[in-house]
This record gives C-alpha cells, structure tokens and sequence, in this order.
C-alpha cells in the first residue's frame, strides 16, 4: 500500500509537510508520464500525426489512415477540405473526397480512409463529424466549464478548506 | 470526450446508487466521484499550454495526453488524495477520484472514431485500443438527455424520503 495511505501520528506541521511533499513527488510523476508518453506516442499510433505528414507528405500514399482536423471549406457531396494542425503552429492541407459530411469551416471531422497525391488528398472510407461547426466546439467547453463549476461548487458544499493544514474537512453542520 | 456535464452526471447517478448498498458512500463521498470524472479532461489544459511549448521549454518531448489515460486519473487521483488530513479520507476519497477518472474513460471508450479503434486508455500498462462500438459522438445530445434522466431518476429514488416530506407538508 503507498506510504500516503498510512496513518501519521506525527505532529500537525510535520504531517503538512510530508503530505506536501508527497503531493510535490506525485506531480513530478504525472510531469513524467507526460515526458513519457510523448516520448513514445508517435511509435504507437497506428496513423501518421499531422508532424509526420508534414514532414513526409508522399509517405503514406496508398495507405489507409486516421486523420482529424479542421474543416476549412465544404462543397456538399463532392468534397471537403480541412487542415491538420502540426505541434510548432503550422498546418497540412487535406482534400478529402467520396464523403457526405456536411460541416461548415470550423467544424471538426475525423476521417479515415486512403491518402493519393502526396498526402494532399484522402478518400474517405468513413468520416466522423465531431463538431459540425465552430459553435459546436464553444457549446462543448461552455458546457463542460459550467460543469466544473458546479461540480467544484458542490464538493465546497461538503467541504472546507482548512487554512492550517493546507487539507480539506468535513463542514459541519 | 462528452462533455464534463454528461460525465458528472453519471458519476452522480453512478456513486449515489452504489450509496445504497455501502454505508460510508454519502454525498460527500459522491462528489468526489464526480470531481474524478473530470479529471481525464484536464488534457485540454493543452488550450491554455500547448505541449510544444513545454517541449520547448524542458528540451523533452511533452503530450499533455497522458492525463487522458488510467496512469494519469491513477496520479490525479493520488493528488487530490493527499489533500485529505485523516487515513480513511485519503483512502475514501483516492477510491472515489479512481472510480470517478475511469467512469469517464469507459463513458468514453464506446465513442465513435473514424478508424474504429479507440484512444489507448489503459497506458501505461498497455497501448492496446479497443474497438470502438461507437454508440455516439461527443456533440449528440441524446447523451446529455439519457444521463440527465438517469441523475434524475436516481435523485428522486435517493432522496424519496425528503421529497414524500415536502410533499406531505404542502
């Protein structure tokens, strides 16, 4: 079981201490995770990333992948055109064909299916609108941000802040 | 992700109904079930600090990412845990905040993709992503509906008692 569990009879402040300093160690390991995990993610997704296709845009013609982004134009039924957005800010422009989505620009769509002429043309095998415009995406975050706030409201509602202890309480009453 | 309303409610519908069978899963317990169901959304704190940047700034390859998976609800979790001065509440509320982290990642797993494989949730222990049912896309309303009803459901059977009193004074 982690140390954290375990009960402290020490003093208060020493018992503040060590919790902080346990909290310190946990952050630097989520801090890692992240290193980690970036580290390794391209060598596991199945697709190019949008640095990938960036830097190699003929490497992946004739094969069938995933990719996500931002629709920028959309001629109904014939074809779609959206941009990959690469880490340092750039992007890679993507005309996917043979779909039906119908996203305005701002929209976000997943699609999967061949990529032709250096990379800059997809057929689509299945496309998946995840947000069919730009108020899509502003209704998810409002929505989310005002959950968040509730959430953190209620939890307030049974909790308390010591200021001592740097802990969270049972209120009472 | 569906959004955080439909992944709290669940939560709340979720740690209020296992309430009836554990005794010391009150409502003060239930809420931290839900603060756990928020957090594999922190990954978009990437809206605010890109990873690049932070690549930038360490030298290191940095993908905010990993806190949308079991390893990073398991550290959040431990986080908020240790916020709790008494044993049994750090104990209490590290369950909860896990429980919470991995309603969310299940809630998730059965979202559509495109490619029909999902996100590989369970990192660190394996990449391995499930194939995707793909019951529904984060913006479907639907879902909000089916999770509001069931919060609302398992509200009125929770608190049946309050209600019947309310009503009996009127």
């Amino acid at each position: 079981m982690p140390t954290f569990f375990v009960s402290s009879r020490l003093t208060p402040t020493v018992h503040r201490r060590q919790r902080l300093l346990a909290i310190g160690v946990v952050l630097l390991a989520t801090a890692g995770l992240c290193v980690h995990y970036g580290a390794v993610y391209e060598a596991n997704w199945p697709n190019p990333t949008a640095d990938e296709l960036a830097e190699e845009p003929a490497a992946y013609d004739g094969e069938r992948v995933l990719l996500i982004g931002e629709v920028t134009a959309d001629t109904p039924g014939e074809t779609v055109e959206m941009e990959l957005e690469t880490s340092p800010g750039g992007t890679v422009a993507v005309d996917v064909r043979d779909t039906e989505a119908d996203v305005e620009p701002g929209g976000v769509i997943q699609v999967y299916g061949s990529l032709e002429a250096d990379g800059t043309v997809q057929r689509a095998d299945r496309t998946v609108v995840v947000n069919d415009g730009p108020i899509e995406g502003l209704y998810k975050l409002v929505v989310s941000a005002l959950a968040g706030v509730a959430t953190a409201g209620l939890f307030l509602y049974y909790w308390r802040i010591d200021p001592r202890e740097l802990s969270f309480e049972v209120r009472n009453g | 992700m569906a959004e955080l309303l439909t992944h709290a409610l669940v939560a709340y519908a979720l740690f209020t109904a296992f309430g009836w069978a554990l005794e010391w899963l009150q409502p003060r317990w239930v809420v931290l079930g839900m603060v756990g169901s928020l957090f594999p959304d922190l990954n978009r704190i990437d809206m605010l600090v890109d990873d690049y940047a932070i690549e930038q700034l360490l030298g290191l390859p940095f993908d905010w990412g990993a806190i949308h998976t079991l390893g990073g609800v398991l550290l959040l979790s431990a986080v908020g845990a240790l916020l709790f001065g008494a044993a049994t509440a750090r104990r209490r509320a590290f369950a909860l905040l896990v429980a919470g982290g991995c309603s969310h990642l299940a809630l998730d797993a059965v979202k559509r993709w495109a490619g029909g494989v999902n996100g590989a949730y369970l990192y660190p222990l394996t990449w391995w992503r499930n194939p995707t049912p793909g019951w529904y896309v984060s913006t479907d309303r639907w879902v909000l509906g089916v999770a509001l009803a069931c919060a609302l459901v398992v509200f009125v059977v929770d608190r049946r008692a309050w209600i019947l009193e309310r009503v009996g004074m009127e």
